[in-house]
């Protein structure tokens, strides 16, 4: 289905490179180069609050709050890499230090300083049930005004249609061209998509992925030693 | 049971509003007087209330008023020692605010005394008669999360200083003017020392003490404040509990003179939030909603409206028995001291930049 979609982009937009996409949404090979999907970076939630961010719709950002519980299938390094480069997304800083706490590679809470001043605290767990929905939050804290990607005074994901006959069910489709994938997989496919017809952006993937495997090892060093690590 | 005859001293606490309604509804109550520590707050309460006796000293007050048996000291954290002295020593009950002090000397001088005296301390933590707290506390109780991993909670507010003002003085919130860490132009006493709560819940739902912090401020999102106002505190429980506690001001306010409609900039005004992940799923609750929500006057902005704010109702309801029944209070001077102790680990923390052990 992934490979389905993106072939339907590569074809209606004319991109003439091939691309093929992992089925776990995670790699894209182009070109005989396995290049890391960053699909938040695609996200249209992401995209907005990074554009609120820095086109003076909310100002003086001072914090920013990053979270997610998901299920125990998906690895905490998983989640500590993505919540780490959402925070070097919407910041647009990279990182000067960090301070990691982990539980059995089930919990999560770091603090992280950007050089910009900006303070990210993260907090992750891949401890929900299989039937839950991952829960995610970000919030970013200005000295004029705030941006969040969640409904003032709710805790879950709002879905766009409720069903209520027979079994209750939810819908939330974000991409007409994309019609059918969810969310994620509508990200994972942006994303492949978006390296396809760019090479530059090819060369930056890989640099930010050098860079989160960077400040991984600081998450684990920081961990390790209970210390704040400066990258 | 007999009415407890209370008096409320100062005025000056953000805190002070809540009380007049329970002093005045509770039947287990009688309330006596009030003294105000200046013009302003005095003009406020007789704005608000009428029929209590209201005294320009606490002094004043206690004499006039010799049946008075316990005070609420609705002050600023640095009055709170004198204050003591002088209930304690006239065997009067007391319920302090949050912050008894930050000073771990004047904290034992405030534990001998009130020990000396045999009178009731009881230290005003109101998230413990929340019911949304009572119920997590009930699901923790039951296992249904298994062995808890992780704590997340919030506690985050409008900034009070506009309003009330000595808390966004050093010297009268934190104790004395120490700055946050070398270099920074701000001082110890902001969102940090409003906001005690969440660190003692932590105790109470993991059952467990803290065994190392790190902490860092951001970039104050108002600057012309001299205190810290956006924090976040991690850590690890000695019981092996990871945690993220984020105490900030980062609720966005309009400067008002006295708390009223309009207040808000941040659609509300506080968050109580608490993420707790176990060996067998996830809890998450909001300790404040749901809500009524409104874009009307006076600013026409989107705005949460509370529907609930009882937690003083359980709070008195718990000191007139602790001093009739003559039982210690669940949070009391001992207990707390701890908590404190903690708070200004996470200053030594921000000012070090480093990892704090306890």
């Amino acid at each position: 289905m992934l490979q389905e979609k993106l072939n339907l982009l590569l074809t209606k937009y004319a991109v003439g490179t091939a691309a093929a996409i992992d089925g776990s949404g995670e790699t894209v090979a182009i070109d005989g180069t396995v290049y890391p999907l960053l699909p938040h970076r695609v996200e249209r939630r992401f995209t907005e609050m990074r554009k609120m961010l820095t086109d003076g719709t909310v100002n003086g950002l001072s914090a920013l709050r990053a979270g997610r519980v998901d299920h125990p299938d998906v690895p905490l390094e998983k989640l500590v890499r993505r919540e780490l480069d959402i925070c070097r997304y919407l910041t647009g800083s990279e990182a000067v230090s960090l301070t990691a706490y982990v539980r059995d590679n089930r919990a999560a809470n770091l603090i992280v300083n950007m050089a910009s001043g900006v303070v990210c605290s993260i907090e992750v767990a891949n401890t929900l049930p299989a039937y839950a929905q991952p829960v995610d939050k970000h919030e970013g804290i200005g000295s004029q005004g705030f941006v969040c990607d969640k409904v003032v005074d709710t805790q879950a994901q709002q879905s766009s249609i409720y069903l209520f006959a027979g079994d209750a069910e939810t819908y939330t489709d974000v991409d007409f061209e994309l019609y059918g994938l969810d969310a994620d997989a509508v990200a994972a496919v942006r994303a492949a998509f978006a390296l396809a017809k760019d090479a530059a952006l090819r060369e930056q993937t890989l640099a930010d992925s050098a860079v989160l495997d960077r400040m991984m090892d600081a998450v684990k060093q920081s961990a390790a030693t209970g210390k704040n690590v400066k990258l | 049971m007999e009415q407890l005859k209370i008096a409320m001293m100062s005025m000056t606490h953000g805190h002070t509003r809540k009380y007049y309604q329970v002093l005045k509804e509770n039947p287990k109550l009688k309330w006596i007087a009030v003294s105000t520590a200046n013009d302003e707050v005095k003009k406020n309460f007789l704005d608000k209330v009428d029929g209590i006796p209201c005294y320009d000293s606490d002094e004043a007050m206690l004499d006039a008023h010799p049946e008075i048996e316990a005070v609420v000291l609705a002050s600023e954290n640095c009055e709170h020692l004198r204050q003591m002295k002088l209930c304690a020593e006239r065997g009067i009950h007391i319920l302090s605010m949050k912050i008894p002090t930050f000073d771990m000397d004047e904290y034992d001088q405030m534990i001998e005394l009130c020990e000396k005296n045999h009178v009731v301390c009881q230290i005003e933590l109101e998230l413990h008669y929340n019911p949304v707290v009572a119920r997590m506390k009930e699901i923790l109780a039951s296992g249904k999360l298994g062995e808890v991993l992780s704590f997340k909670a919030t506690n985050t507010t409008l900034s009070p200083v506009w309003a009330f003002p000595w808390q966004g003085v050093p010297e009268k919130s934190y104790g004395k003017r120490v700055p946050i860490r070398e270099g920074d132009s701000r001082f110890r006493g902001g969102a940090l020392c409003d906001h005690p709560h969440i660190f003692d819940l932590i105790r109470e739902m993991t059952g467990s003490e803290f065994e190392s912090v790190y902490a860092s401020v951001a970039p104050n999102i108002r600057p012309d404040i001299e205190e810290e106002d956006m924090l976040n505190v991690i850590g690890r429980m000695k019981n092996g509990v990871i945690f993220s506690l984020d105490p900030s001001w980062s609720n966005m306010e309009e400067r008002l003179t006295v708390p009223g409609p309009g207040w808000e900039v941040a659609p509300k005004r506080m968050e109580v939030n608490l993420i707790i992940n176990g060996e067998k799923g996830t809890l998450m609750s909001d300790c404040f909603g749901p809500n009524t929500y409104h874009n009307g006057a006076p600013n026409d902005r989107y705005t949460v409206n509370y529907t609930y704010f009882d937690e003083w109702v359980g709070l008195i309801d718990e000191f007139v028995d602790n001093i009739r029944l003559d039982r210690t209070p669940k949070i009391n001077l001992r207990r707390h001291r701890e908590t404190i102790r903690v708070m200004n680990a996470i200053y030594d923390s921000i000012a070090s930049g480093d990892v704090v052990t306890l």
